[in-house]
């Protein structure tokens, strides 16, 4: 099966005076993986409800592979959906669950139980297809619908933050997992999280979401690194947004008020010799500091009154364990790594 | 204040007082304003022509509570009154004293009425009633009529429920009042009147199981022709229905005085009987209610105005056609001739 | 691992501990047992002991011998087993209906938005608080000859003349069925509002459609609350009296009805306690049924869809 595209275009849903979407537009490649990054409210899960046609938009277009589906009831339009709480029918075995989408498309009883097992195959549980669904742990459920999702093999994959109710390592473990299904198979899938690392691990691109609005979309190393705005700067990760007032020096030189930097707590460091010789320079006295194993966080307050946080690498971090609050500091970063952003908005 | 305080003792006093004063009977009624009435017109002005300090008890199901006290062995009353045929009943199971005939004076009562344990003293009718707007002036006149559904088309109505309506079958088929029991007495009386219900069952729309719903079968206009008691039969016309009803051909039912088996007055209890069922004092009670009286002088006191005479079941108007139900006959048959019945209304 | 050291060695005391905490839990247990324990002897003795009596009053004459009689009368009167017929046919129709209207009732309750659900709710209640005998009344003057329902039908034309809409087996059900169809749609309302959105839009998101959706999740994930709507209708119908007695017209006889016949005709209570056991035995037998099937249910909807 080819993979197709997807296009919205200018997709409006309202709830009263709340704008869920305001006039998205997005344009997804045949293949891709691509990720609706936001907090919540953002608007990110109703651009996938309206994907999946629970949501009816008030104005826009919704094409899949070319065809408008707009109007298209959701059964009709050939997608699979993993959802946040697996959404598996619990009055059915594991199997059942799984048969359920080719038994709608009137395959056969034994090809139904072939492709169901191949599936589960896939996704490592074909030693569990005679289970119940209450038997089987968050993971395994979350796999079992991974494998429903599949097994008919749909045109489109729309997955609403299914690893968010897992803990940690099995969350990472899987993001690999599902990003390799997704290249084995190779179906457009939307993705939507609010795990800004969980994005940026496994998507083609990102698409950052607020207030109904994409703000910015682009490929993960992109996005991270060179954000188009405070907010995505602040919500891809720790990131230290520095303004004309703000007592540093780049070059040398002090900041103009009008350039607004970002840069990123692991790019700032304690010792200027990483950073090559012009770069930026600032000054402040340690405010806290907190040790997490691979690294350590300094918080450091500048004279205008602003903090900023570095985060050391443990290897790195000689110094830092005999460093005490009101101790001045200086921490430098690299000309490349100082990236111009537009002045914050008013937040 | 004072009186509420002084009340408890002064009840002890009467208590204490009362053997070394008077006698003291218990009498047990079935309450309400039957009871009362009772009581103003019956055992109050006897108890007071006899001496005797009367308690009085009140007992919605008098069998049951007979039965209690005697198979108890702990009687406490002295007379009840009961319905004729759960009298019967109570003496066919050695519940009741039999009745004292130099005290109470049986053999003045009409032929049909007489109880050697239970002495009956008022009487209600089971009528032929019927909608005015329906038959005008020409209703049916008799039971004959009542059955002929071709000149009298209509809505019947009756108590599903043998008692009086076997009775009423011979009564239509031309057996003669005082001749019902004979018949019936034979097997195949029964077997007659079951026909002859059956022959009318097409016509009968409703089988009603409580007089409140017979009245609003009658005043509702629901059922052209009812076979009801006549007290019910009067409170549909009082109540603004277009109904009318007849003694003709009336089964006359009644209630009556006993003494339980083991009384510890037994001998006063009769005295009290004979004197709450004098002419005069029967005659008293149609002030309170509208119930014949069984003993015949209490038509002749003249305390019974003319006008009220046309609404009591046993005024002399009525004797010939109406027949006095057996209870001795329905203790016996009765269970019998309800199955007849009830398979008859299956069929 | 436990090695040889471990074997020899006294108990180690992490064993002592979960014993200790199997002790403590038992004690618990016990504890809280003990505290129910006069609530359930007040119960078993207010449930049981009238049923005992009930039992014992079916095998005794009037005058209080022991007798067999009532119960050879009873199971060879045709009436009787018409009556169990009759009992059987009422409440099963009642449920058949409660179920044809209270499932599509329950369905759009739970599909509507909370707010107005809640509202909807408060009307399917309303009735739980009148009376039955005002509500039965109710149909009473509805369902009559000059009733409205038949003033509306011979009104519009619909029927020429007045149909029989009560005194009947039909005014019986049309009573039973609306005091009924609140008890019904509670449960399985309470079982539809719990399914899963998302398990309804992961069906239709494979491809089913809405009666799809309907026959393969909605009812099979309700019928916990179906199944417990059905025993209360049904049991619960199994004894009813008002209903039959004012809206029958005499025409329908259920045992209860014959219970109050046998009492208030001859005051037999040996026969009308007979008929009060027999009663009972069907509850239990329409409640073992029940609870089989729920097994049995249980059992075949895990390995089939």
């Amino acid at each position: 099966m080819t993979p197709i595209p997807i296009t919205l275009d200018a997709l409006r849903k309202t709830y009263g005076d709340y704008v869920a979407l305001d006039d998205v537009s997005l344009a997804i490649r045949p293949g891709e993986f691509l990720t609706l990054l936001g907090p919540s409210g953002s608007g990110k899960t109703t651009l996938l409800m309206a994907l999946a046609g629970f949501v009816r938009p008030e104005a826009g277009r919704i094409l899949i592979g070319g065809r408008d589906v707009t109007r298209l009831a959701p059964n009709r339009r050939d997608i699979g959906i993993v959802f946040q709480n697996y959404a598996l029918f619990p009055h059915m075995d594991v199997l059942a669950n799984v048969e359920y989408p080719l038994r709608l498309r009137k395959v056969s009883r034994r090809q139904a139980r072939e492709r169901a097992m191949a599936a589960l195959a896939r996704v490592k549980l074909d030693a569990f297809a005679g289970r119940d669904i209450s038997q089987l742990s968050g993971g395994q459920r979350q796999r079992v619908a991974l494998a429903r999702a599949i097994v008919f093999e749909p045109r489109i994959m729309l997955m609403d933050e299914p690893l968010s109710a897992l803990d940690k390592n099995l969350r990472e473990h899987m993001q690999l997992e599902i990003r390799r299904l997704h290249d084995d198979l190779g179906i457009t899938t939307i993705y939507v999280t609010h795990d800004q690392r969980e994005a940026l691990t496994m998507s083609d691109r990102i698409a950052v979401m607020k207030d109904g609005c994409i703000r910015q979309i682009d490929a993960p190393q992109d996005i991270y690194s060179r954000p188009g705005s405070g907010f995505v700067a602040e919500f891809m990760g720790e990131a230290n947004i520095l303004a004309g007032g703000d007592c540093a020096t780049l070059d040398g030189t002090a900041l103009s008020s009008a350039a607004t930097l970002m840069i990123r707590a692991e790019n700032l460091h304690l010792d200027a010799r990483t950073c090559g010789t012009d770069g930026l320079r600032l000054e402040g006295r340690l405010a806290g500091k907190a040790y997490r194993g691979e690294n350590w966080l300094l918080q450091v307050a500048l004279a205008s009154g602003k903090e900023v946080m570095l985060s050391i690498p443990a290897a790195a971090a000689a110094g830092c364990e005999t460093l005490a609050p009101g101790d001045p500091v200086a921490a430098f970063a690299a000309r490349r790594h100082a990236h111009p952003i537009p002045a914050p908005e008013a937040a | 204040m004072n009186l509420f305080r002084s009340l408890p003792s002064a009840a002890l006093a009467m208590a204490m007082a009362a053997p070394l004063q008077a006698q003291t009977l218990t009498i047990t009624t079935s309450g309400g304003d039957y009871g009362a009435a009772l009581r103003e017109a019956l055992w109050a002005p006897a108890s007071d022509a006899l001496g005797y300090q009367i308690r009085e008890d009140t007992q919605s199901d008098s069998l049951a509570a007979l039965r209690m006290q005697v198979m108890s062995g702990a009687v406490s009353t002295d007379v009840i009154q009961m319905g004729s045929l759960e009298a019967a009943q109570a003496a066919a199971i050695d519940l009741l004293e039999p009745l004292d005939p130099g005290i109470v004076d049986i053999d003045g009562l009409p032929e049909g009425a007489r109880n050697a344990y239970c002495h009956p003293f008022d009487s209600y009718g089971t009528v032929m009633a019927w909608n005015t707007e329906t038959y005008g002036d020409a209703p049916p006149r008799n039971w004959a009529e009542f059955w002929d559904t071709e000149t009298f088309p209509g809505r019947r109505a009756l108590r599903a429920n043998a008692q009086d309506l076997l009775e009423i079958a011979l009564l239509s088929d031309g057996v003669a009042p005082d001749e019902v029991y004979d018949v019936l007495a034979t097997g195949e009386g029964l077997e007659r009147a079951i026909a002859r219900l059956e022959e009318l069952k097409p016509a009968v729309a409703v089988w009603w199981s409580s007089g409140a719903q017979s009245t609003q079968l009658l005043k509702d206009g629901e059922a052209d022709l009812v076979v009801t008691w006549n007290g019910r039969a009067a409170n549909a016309a009082a109540d603004g229905g277009a109904a009318d009803y007849s003694f003709a051909g009336s089964v006359i039912g009644t209630d009556c005085l006993a003494v339980p088996a083991g009384a510890p007055h037994a001998a006063e209890a009769m005295k009290l009987i004979a004197a709450m069922t004098t002419a005069e004092r029967e005659a008293r009670l149609t002030d309170h209610i509208l119930y014949g009286p069984v003993n015949p002088a209490a038509y002749a006191t003249g305390l019974i105005p003319e006008e009220r005479l046309a609404l009591l079941a046993t005024a002399p108007a009525n004797a010939g056609t109406s027949v006095f139900s057996d209870p001795a006959w329905w203790v016996e048959h009765g269970q019998e001739a309800q199955i007849a019945f009830d398979e008859m209304m299956n069929r | 691992m436990t090695g040889p050291a471990a074997m020899t060695a006294p108990a180690p005391p992490a064993d002592d501990g979960r014993a200790g905490l199997r002790r403590d839990a038992q004690r618990e247990r016990a504890f809280f047992l003990s505290l129910s324990l006069p609530a359930l002897v007040l119960v078993g003795l207010c449930a049981m002991l009238p049923i005992l009596w009930i039992l014992r009053q079916s095998v005794l004459t009037l005058r209080g011998e022991f007798t067999l009689a009532n119960w050879e009368k009873l199971l060879s009167s045709s009436l009787t087993w018409k009556s169990v017929w009759t009992t059987v046919e009422l409440s099963g129709a009642t449920l058949v209906l409660c179920m044809a209207l209270g499932i599509p009732l329950a369905l759009a309750l739970a599909s509507a938005p909370q707010k107005l659900a809640n509202r909807l709710l408060i009307l399917v209640m309303l009735p739980l608080w009148t009376s039955i005998l005002v509500r039965t009344y109710g149909w009473l003057v509805l369902l009559r000859r000059d009733g409205l329902v038949n003033q509306a039908l011979t009104g519009t034309g619909i029927a020429s003349e007045p149909l029989a809409l009560v005194y009947n087996f039909t005014g019986t059900l049309i009573g039973m069925v609306h005091f009924m169809l609140p008890l019904f749609v509670l449960p399985v309302y309470a079982a539809m509002r719990d399914i899963d959105g998302n398990a309804i839009r992961a069906a239709a998101s494979m491809g089913a459609s809405l009666p799809r959706t309907l026959a393969t999740v909605v009812l099979p994930l309700a019928a916990g609350g179906i199944r417990s709507g059905a025993m209360i209708v049904f049991i619960y119908t199994l004894g009813f009296f008002i209903t039959p007695a004012v809206l029958g017209g005499g025409q329908v006889s259920p045992v209860a009805i014959r219970i109050e016949k046998v009492m208030s005709t001859f005051q037999d209570w040996g026969q009308a306690s007979a008929l009060g056991v027999l009663l009972l035995i069907l509850v239990a037998m329409a409640a073992a049924m029940l609870a089989a099937a729920r097994r049995l249910a249980g059992r075949k909807g895990r390995t089939h869809a």
